[in-house]
């Protein structure tokens, strides 16, 4: 396939998004279908795992079918099936595996196993125009904050598929912090969005939120954050006039947060939860940029999304930064097709056993084939 | 299994116990095993491995015919998803069959009425009640999610008893005065009969909507979350 386009169709299932694309040598977008699942979790506040599964045994096909017309690619030109493997979520990873090798089998293509974190680090190697001559790819060594709901992790980037995570979240990725955060202070899902926009609106340095340093490390904590939260507004709380009914025949049924009283500053304490997530992430990643030589620093997950975040580091950072367009932040089939692109050219390629990995680390490749 | 003609593919993987099958309307090859819950790794390995013992290649295979539950969750999205990649990837049609159903197919010759079960993880089945009506079969009531304790309960004349036993159970026979249980062998779930529920749908035309097909979902009555 030397000289020659490769188009590989992308399948990412391993949370709460159905989404399949077809890109092309791991760069130029031609579709990406993205169906979320934001109306059927907003209820429970974070995704419940058993109804993300469900909902993706029925949009699988449909979103992989939109994603080969909207790309004007006929099958027979597809190269490859690339797919998330892990890490995520058993029941979601399952449908989307189980259908890309069913896809490679039948199309007699490749399948090519794509770590899900390695997908949202290759969002900043893509493009939507093919005609955008001024694209330059991430230069290396890079450091990639990795942050979403599921993941926060700092990784330096030394070349293709060599990484080294420099730190992790201990507990709650930051993703998740917004999400409770934003149930918490009754704000809606997803969290990220939620907590932005109240906090634009609000003052800060009127409440006082911990930071978890964990000093010498890059690793990240943000579990005592909800704590101190739910703390903060214990103070407004009001009991409700009648007692709700709590029996319920629903197989999935939501816990409602409490009620608070009207007068209790929200966009306030948003601003201020929002800013202490903000100041861990900011100080790590340009301390970790700057004590191993970064050229650049990249962004990606949905928390990349977060305009506080990328200000901040901005101006914190003595390198370019760099991040996806708010679409390619979000989980997507795009990414994985690129990053899948880059494992097919080490070689690496999955035979029909391949399993589900729901806790697959980011890391080199030691095995190569 | 040499055949001109196009075959249809059977997928089972409701249960801990998988089953593939090929028919060709009149002869059926089967390959029954105790997957556990590594289907995903082995499913498409025994398909090429079905397929090249019987001689014949994946562009033969006319039509899929999955089972839908109950049974498994993830067991269940397993073999849809497979079915319905392999549907759409090879644009042939695909038909949903109701477990229970295909639990229950071997016996209707017998005319007794049947409960069949499956097992539902958690030491809990879910079963359904058939029963021999003007020269019919038609299920009674609505599947019922139970504790494995209560599989007999409600059994008011002498019925069979058909269906896989959850990992946990205890003992291979279970002891009620109405429940009659067929041997091992003869309790399997077998992946042909779900080819032959399968082909009788392709006869009659209209397959399932790969965009609305899903398991059937059935919870226990009392809420645990
Ligand atoms: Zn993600």
């Amino acid at each position: 396939m030397q000289g020659e386009t490769m188009r590989i169709l992308g399948i990412e299932t391993s949370c709460d998004e159905t989404s399949a694309a077809v890109v092309s040598d791991g760069r130029v977008i031609h579709s990406n279908i993205i169906r979320s699942q934001e109306d059927l979790h907003e209820r429970y506040g974070g995704v419940v795992p058993e109804l993300a599964s469900r909902r993706h045994v029925t949009a699988i096909i449909p979103t992989i079918d939109l994603a080969l017309k909207d790309a004007g690619i006929d099958r027979d030109d597809i190269d490859a099936v690339a797919v998330t493997e892990g890490p995520g979520l058993a029941g979601s990873l399952l449908v989307g595996l189980n259908t890309a090798k069913a896809l490679s089998m039948s199309w007699d293509v490749p399948l090519i196993p794509v770590n899900h974190l390695e997908g949202h680090i290759y969002a900043n190697w893509l493009t939507d125009s093919s005609a955008d001559v001024t694209f330059q790819p991430p230069r290396f060594p890079c450091v990639c904050l990795i942050v979403s709901g599921g993941h926060t992790e700092l990784v330096l980037i030394r070349d293709h598929g060599r990484y080294d995570v420099l730190g992790r979240t201990i507990d709650d990725a930051a993703g998740e912090a917004f999400d409770k955060g934003a149930r918490i202070l009754r704000l809606g899902f997803p969290g990220g969005p939620a907590i932005q926009r109240a906090a634009a609106d609000g003052k800060m340095g009127r409440h006082t939120f911990p930071r978890a340093w964990l000093r010498d490390t890059y690793d990240f904590s943000f579990s005592g954050l909800k704590t101190a939260l739910l703390r903060e507004v214990e103070k407004y709380r009001r009991e409700p006039t009648r007692p709700k009914k709590v029996v319920s025949t629903e197989p999935f049924p939501a816990h409602e947060p409490p009620d608070y009283a009207p007068n209790m500053p929200a966009a306030d304490i948003a601003a201020d939860f929002q800013d202490a997530i903000v100041d861990v992430l900011v100080q790590k990643t340009a301390k970790a940029a700057e004590m191993h030589r970064a050229s650049m620093v990249i962004l990606a997950g949905g928390v990349a999304s977060n305009s506080l975040l990328r200000r901040r580091l901005e101006s914190a950072l003595g390198v370019p930064l760099r991040y996806p367009t708010p679409q390619l932040c979000t989980d997507n089939g795009a990414m994985i097709a690129g990053a899948g692109y880059y494992l097919y050219q080490r070689g690496i390629t999955a035979s029909y056993d391949l399993d589900i990995s729901p806790q697959l680390p980011l890391s080199t490749e030691t095995s190569l084939a | 299994m040499e055949t001109d003609k196009p075959v249809l593919l059977a997928i089972d993987t409701s249960t801990e116990m998988a089953g593939l099958a090929l028919y060709d309307g009149r002869r059926v090859s089967e390959v029954i095993w105790h997957s556990g819950r590594n289907q995903t790794s082995v499913l498409l390995g025994q398909i090429q491995h079905l397929l090249s013992m019987n001689r014949l290649e994946l562009g033969q295979v006319g039509a899929i015919a999955v089972a839908i539950g109950p049974g498994m969750f993830n067991g269940l999205r397993v073999g849809l998803s497979t079915a319905k990649g392999l549907g759409y990837g090879r644009s042939i049609p695909v038909y949903g069959a109701d477990t229970l159903e295909v639990t229950a197919y071997p016996h209707r010759s017998s005319h007794r009425p049947i409960r069949a079960f499956v097992p539902a993880g958690r030491g809990r089945v879910v079963f359904g009640d058939y029963r021999y009506r003007n020269g019919r079969w038609v299920r009674a009531g609505e599947f019922q999610n139970r504790a494995f304790e209560e599989l007999t309960s409600g059994l008011a004349e002498p019925t069979l008893l058909t269906g896989e036993l959850p990992a946990n159970a205890e003992a291979e026979r279970i002891e009620s005065p109405n429940a009659e249980q067929p041997r091992p062998s003869l309790s399997v779930r077998r992946p042909g009969c779900l080819a032959e529920i399968g082909w009788n749908r392709w006869l009659d035309g209209e397959p399932d909507d790969l965009n609305t097909l899903e398991p059937l979902y059935v919870h226990s009555a009392r809420s645990d979350g």
